[in-house]
């Protein structure tokens, strides 16, 4: 056993002395904060001056001649203009009211959304960021052992340890634990570092949201550990991280039009990106086109057809998906990788 | 395909029976790399394994050394079966298989370290083994800046971080310089002399003769001849070079005469086993006066070409279906077909 975690030292020490993979560790750093500055750059609050500006502009609106004959077409019609019937019996009520929707104020001219934690993790920016940490560390596993093959260092390394089975797990626990570890601090400090902005600009948070959105880091990191060991046994199958990026490539370009095209009409069990999807966000929700049978009046009472557009894709479904797709790329790399001559 | 004697205790480390290794070509045409091969060396010295490029020298060690398969037969190194038992004797193994490999981008003492790190050696045991091959001051540069012998003595230091019993080495001094060639046949021949057991696998027999003490021959294959280097040599003692005017006139004197003999050239004939007046007698009977009576003196690389001749020119190449793609030592049968010619 003691041999066996020398073993996993060994690739980690392996790991950090590849140059190329620390570019992409340091890539996998860079991005998110990229990312994270520039959702916080995109909400922050005004400035004193954008303020000042924005007061300068609606004011100059105020005596405006247009927006003056708005009013009074307002004062004259104001259920055009939606006025509460409450106040339209009191005529200085009325006036403040129709000034008040057809005056420009300070506020259309200051074009900025505040931070939202929950619509950040379910509709923003928390799964394009794990995206990008999984194709990032996908490349990193294929470029850590392609790089053993194309040099031959792999047959090096079994003339000291000849026991393959020992030498593709500790690569592979190696490489789950280093993306793992990668993925789980830089999502982790992703997620700190918007409530602390949020917090900072003095925004309520609702109780629970951010350990909602450390629980999507730490899938997401989970999700990009998965990823890393996935592009490694895709390519200690392939021996050629060519053939493993272009894999990749592939699958996420011709995939997403084979699905469209040839793929079921709920893609749900097959489509990566919904299951991806339902294990970051523990569970999603997709749409799919219902079945022509539903739109016609006759055939809906006599079959059990499901003519919702709505469908719901569980995170231990996602999470099975992915085991399965892991599983059989696994088995067969190190299948192959025991039997075949090594070079 | 004869059994294996039990390995160690028979004072062999390595041993094989019956060895085959075939290959399937593109088209699926198969191709014997080794066919058959027992091979036996036993404990101590430096023991030659010899054969002309192709002939399955680099498929048999990386086969005994659990990198390749082999398609049936036996392999013991240490007594244990190889490939099942290789893992409790691979510290004892040192090897370089083909040219020396390792991570272009780190330091010839980092890749020294991350192999230590796999057999758990301690640090001080890299910087031994950087020592004994002369690479002090340059283990800190990069493995792709190193020149080839450089490079070759990264790969030899790295054996010698086990401190291994048994050393395979395959064409060490391929493209190195004279005075890296001198330079690695020292440290061989030290590694022999401290009682490493060492497996050298060339096809420059110079460099065989001169530092081992026993040699295996092989060619497409199959083993040709074994044994001590001097049995090797010894055991075509008695031919002589006879240089006459005219080779074909005195060949047919000479086995008219019921002796054994070959011609070499226009004005040379190889005569076999007899004594030097009787050779002299016969040709001087058939009106022929030689010009000079040699007795020959066997290197090895004669010993090579004699028992390489029939396989190059008589066998040809394995093939069941004719297919030439092999792996490893795989170039040409050049030097085999010169030798059979001669």
């Amino acid at each position: 056993m003691s041999r066996f975690l020398g073993l996993v030292r060994v690739e980690l020490s392996r790991l950090r002395a590849r140059r190329a993979l620390l570019v992409i560790l340091a890539a996998a750093v860079v991005v998110p904060l990229v990312v994270a500055v520039a959702i916080v750059i995109d909400t922050s609050p005004p400035s004193a001056t954008e303020i000042a500006q924005a007061e300068r502009e609606a004011a100059s609106f105020s005596d405006d001649r247009f927006i003056r004959r708005d009013v009074d077409r307002c004062l004259d019609r104001p259920g055009r203009y939606g006025v509460d019937p409450g106040v339209r019996d009191e005529a200085d009520a009325l006036r403040a009211a129709c000034e008040d929707i057809v005056i420009p104020s300070a506020e259309d001219f200051l074009y900025t959304q505040p931070l939202d934690l929950d619509m950040e993790r379910e509709l923003g920016s928390g799964l394009a960021v794990v995206t990008l940490l999984g194709a990032l560390l996908f490349v990193a596993g294929t470029t850590f052992v392609g790089h053993d093959w194309s040099t031959g260092s792999m047959s090096n390394q079994l003339l000291f340890e000849p026991r393959r089975l020992r030498v593709w797990t500790a690569k592979a626990l190696a490489l789950a634990v280093a993306a793992g570890a990668v993925g789980l601090v830089v999502l982790t400090t992703y997620w700190l570092g918007l409530y602390v902005v949020v917090r900072g600009r003095d925004q309520a948070v609702p109780e629970g949201t951010l350990l909602d959105c450390l629980q999507h880091g730490w899938r997401g990191a989970g999700v990009v550990a998965a990823s890393a060991v996935g592009g490694y046994a895709l390519t200690m199958l392939s021996r050629s991280t060519v053939f493993s990026l272009g894999l990749l490539f592939g699958v996420s370009v011709a995939g997403g039009l084979l699905l469209a095209t040839v793929g079921p009409r709920d893609p749900g069990p097959v489509d990566p990106t919904i299951n991806a999807q339902a294990v970051i966000g523990d569970g999603t929700t997709y749409y799919v086109e219902p079945p022509e049978a539903c739109f016609r009046d006759d055939s809906l009472a006599a079959t059990d057809l499901d003519c919702s557009f709505e469908r719901s894709r569980s995170l231990g479904e996602g999470l099975g998906y992915f085991g399965v797709l892991l599983g059989v790329v696994g088995v067969a790399s190190l299948g192959s990788y025991r039997r075949r001559d090594v070079p | 395909m004869s059994d294996l004697s039990g390995g160690d205790a028979a004072g062999l480390v390595i041993e094989t029976a019956g060895l085959r290794k075939e290959f399937r070509g593109r088209r699926g045409r198969l191709r014997v790399a080794v066919d058959d091969l027992d091979l036996a060396v036993p404990a101590g010295g430096v023991h030659g394994f010899l054969g002309p490029n192709g002939s399955g020298k680099t498929t048999t060690i990386r086969m005994l050394l659990g990198l390749a398969r082999a398609t049936s037969g036996e392999m013991r190194l240490f007594g244990e079966s190889v490939p099942r038992g290789l893992p409790g004797v691979i510290d004892r193994v040192g090897a370089v298989v083909e040219a020396p490999k390792f991570s272009p981008n780190l330091s010839g003492r980092r890749n020294l370290l991350l192999l230590a790190g796999i057999i758990g050696v301690p640090t001080t045991r890299v910087d031994e083994a950087v020592e004994t091959v002369g690479l002090t001051g340059r283990d800190g540069d990069r493995f792709k800046s190193y020149s080839l012998g450089m490079k070759q003595r990264l790969a030899i230091a790295a054996t010698l971080l086990k401190g291994p019993d048994l050393l395979i080495l395959d064409e060490p001094t391929n493209g190195l310089d004279p005075a890296g060639i001198r330079e690695i046949r020292e440290t061989i021949r030290g590694l022999g002399e401290r009682g490493v057991t060492v497996l050298l696998s060339s096809h420059i027999l110079a460099e065989v003769q001169a530092v081992c003490t026993s040699a295996t021959i092989i060619a497409n294959g199959r083993l040709l001849a074994s044994g001590s280097v001097a049995d090797l040599l010894a055991a075509d003692d008695d031919v002589h070079a006879v240089e006459v005017p005219d080779a074909d006139l005195a060949l047919g004197a000479l086995v008219r005469a019921d002796l054994l003999a070959r011609r070499v050239d226009e004005h040379t004939v190889h005569v076999d086993t007899v004594e030097p007046a009787t050779v002299t007698r016969v040709l001087a009977e058939a009106g022929i006066y030689l010009t000079s009576l040699t007795p020959l003196r066997r290197d090895l690389e004669s010993v090579f070409l004699e028992v390489t001749a029939g396989q190059a020119l008589g066998e040809g190449p394995r093939h069941q279906q004719g297919d030439q793609v092999g792996q490893g030592d795989q170039a040409g049968q050049g030097d085999q077909a010169e030798g059979g010619a001669s």
